[in-house]
């Protein structure tokens, strides 16, 4: 790697456009290239076997666990914060609270971070709607707080995102019009979100048909009517953003890695 | 294959897999039927405002699109909503006139589009909309993947927060809940109990401005609880077969099928026979008819598009006994996207 590379990734874009395919594909072109790096999926369930398949080093998190460390560390007693997080009336409030649990995940992942300087994380976000509930979630409960232990957390969690050179978030989107609409509406809401680090929002085109015959010297005047469609309709957007061709692949380990071998071009 | 009538449609499956489009043609298609519809998206990302180029006030109203939008009748026409967790809270805040208690940060926070109470508030808002019982067919596009199974799920929690948290804490404060007093000298009463330990060490963590403002939000959504617990009542009528079709959505563009077998064990619990796995995308026929010639690139391509739909297929024809396919459509619009699906929807509802 030419740069030194930022300290937390995020992948995020609505569902199914392959943000875990590419933040996989991340994660391993960051280790192929020396850096110390893990990748976490969040509160998703993990993708157990194509995580081993392709020996991706992984940070696992629990909404469960990351809460009871944080109330533990809070209280200076892991023996009151597991019977807190055991009432009816905590479990209660984290399932019908969800950004609570997200914001208590993302700032264990911020913790790990800032005890060790070396380590870098690819966070594989929830899809749009919720990653936003996950960006917002720190805006949403310090307005909550207002003063209290938390919210000197909170400050400190914000402060790490607004640094530009710890956080780059990466909004996924498909070759089409509707998806990259939606990526656009999506990467607006949050540049505003986390003001004054805009730059570092940007959007990849992932699966394109024109760039993957591009990238094979394939004349389009060949090419069947619905693939001259596809084509068509990508046109514009392959141009416009850094594109991801499709993977003519169906075995997923071989896919992510595939794509790990593209992502330098990226940087 | 004929999907019968039902009064609650559910679309569900992992994203982007074309779920709202879908939801979309099906509501169109009952619409062209002489059907009274309503089309609700739970689905935060709010894709159907693209789709239908409806404006997002964050007002839960009922936008009544007319055919003509679609090249047919304008005399006939579908109702569509965009869940807004906000405007529900109000219309209840409302109803137990409540305007004041509601007026609260954390409340007003936690109800924003993405405060995250989406799927706890779309529930009570399909409940209501079922009991003014104007439509013939309630078609609901649900959250994405895993929060498909939270929104199920939800009218659980909501039960679980009002029977036993809730409870835990306002045994104490029962007698002043019906008078409508302050919260706020409750916390007093409150003796040496195991409450007010937790209430302590919440105190410790977030500052005590916090559990004050935090008991009366509490109090507050306490006193809507009956609404709350009405909406209970949906989870049960969703579970009976004359009740509700279910629509499980994946698309041949995505190697989701795990995914798609997850949601049906998890979503088993709920769902009853009559429920569709919808193929969205398929490429079968193009590909069929596609002569490759002597490129070995593009014969690998065309190989390794066909395993992935054979592979699809193998997989619906194995655990779903009744499968929708819908072919992929090319077109820069969606509303033309919509149209076609709809023909197709009124084309598989034949014996």
């Amino acid at each position: 790697m030419s740069q030194t590379p930022h300290r937390l990734y995020i992948f995020t874009g609505k569902g199914g456009v392959g943000k875990t395919t590419l933040a996989m594909a991340f994660t391993k072109y960051l280790q192929s290239s020396g850096v110390h790096v893990k990748y976490n999926c969040f509160h998703q369930n993990p993708e157990v076997d194509l995580e081993k398949a392709i020996e991706l080093p992984t940070i696992e998190t629990k909404i469960e666990t990351s809460a009871e460390l944080y109330i533990g560390r809070k209280l200076n007693s892991t023996t009151i914060a597991s019977w807190i997080m055991k009432t009816h009336f905590f479990k209660s409030l984290f399932q019908m609270i969800p950004g609570l649990g997200h914001m208590i995940l993302f700032g264990h992942l911020i913790d790990e971070l800032e005890k060790d300087p070396t380590l870098v994380i690819v966070l594989d976000s929830p899809a749009s709607g919720h990653a936003l509930t996950m960006f917002e979630s720190t805006s949403n409960f310090k307005a909550i707080f207002k003063n209290g232990l938390i919210v000197k957390d909170i400050d400190r969690m914000q402060n790490f995102l607004s640094s530009p050179m710890n956080l780059k978030t990466h909004v996924v989107t498909l070759a089409t019009e509707l998806s990259l609409a939606e990526a656009l509406d999506l990467k607006a809401e949050l540049d505003n979100n986390l003001q004054g680090t805009e730059a570092n929002t940007d959007l990849l085109v992932n699966d394109s048909f024109k760039k993957f015959f591009d990238l094979q010297n394939i004349d389009e005047s060949i090419l069947p009517l619905f693939l001259k469609q596809k084509v068509e309709l990508e046109r514009k957007i392959v141009n416009q953003y850094y594109t991801f061709p499709h993977i003519d692949q169906n075995d997923m380990p071989k896919i992510v890695m595939s794509l790990s071998s593209l992502m330098e071009k990226m940087l | 294959m004929i999907i019968p009538g039902k009064k609650v449609e559910l679309f569900c499956g992992t994203g982007g897999v074309g779920k709202t489009t879908i939801a979309t043609a099906r509501a169109l298609s009952l619409a062209l039927q002489g059907k009274n519809v309503l089309l609700i998206t739970v689905d935060p990302a709010k894709r159907l405002k693209q789709i239908l180029k409806i404006e997002d006030n964050d007002d839960g109203a009922i936008n009544t699109i007319t055919l003509d939008l679609f090249s047919h009748d304008i005399n006939k026409s579908f109702d569509a909503m965009l869940m807004s967790p906000r405007a529900t809270l109000q219309r209840m805040a409302k109803e137990k006139n409540l305007h004041s208690e509601f007026d609260s940060t954390i409340i007003k926070t936690l109800s924003r589009p993405y405060g995250g109470m989406n799927e706890i508030m779309s529930i009570i808002e399909v409940q209501v909309q079922l009991e003014k019982n104007i439509y013939d067919t309630i078609i609901l596009d649900t959250p994405p993947g895993k929060h498909f199974i939270d929104f199920l799920e939800s009218s659980e929690k909501i039960k679980n927060f009002f029977d036993k948290s809730f409870l835990e804490i306002f045994e104490y404060l029962g007698k002043s809940i019906t008078s409508g007093g302050k919260a706020r000298s409750f916390i007093t009463m409150i003796v040496s109990t195991g409450v007010k330990k937790l209430l302590s060490y919440l105190e410790a963590v977030t500052g005590a401005d916090f559990v004050r403002e935090f008991i009366d939000a509490v109090l507050a959504l306490y006193k809507c609880r009956d609404s709350f617990l009405t909406a209970l009542k949906f989870q049960d009528e969703l579970k009976k077969e004359s009740y509700s079709n279910w629509f499980l959505v994946t698309s041949v563009e995505q190697q989701k099928m795990s995914e798609a077998q997850d949601l049906k064990v998890q979503a088993e619990h709920f769902m009853h026979k009559d429920h569709f796995l919808v193929m969205n995308k398929c490429l079968g026929a193009f590909l069929n008819d596609w002569q490759v010639g002597p490129n070995k690139t593009l014969a690998h391509l065309k190989e390794s598009m066909t395993r992935r739909e054979d592979d699809l297929q193998d997989f619906a024809s194995k655990n779903f006994s009744n499968v929708l396919k819908f072919q992929e459509i090319n077109h820069p619009s969606p509303l033309e996207h919509v149209r076609q699906l709809s023909q197709m929807f009124l084309e598989q509802n034949k014996p």
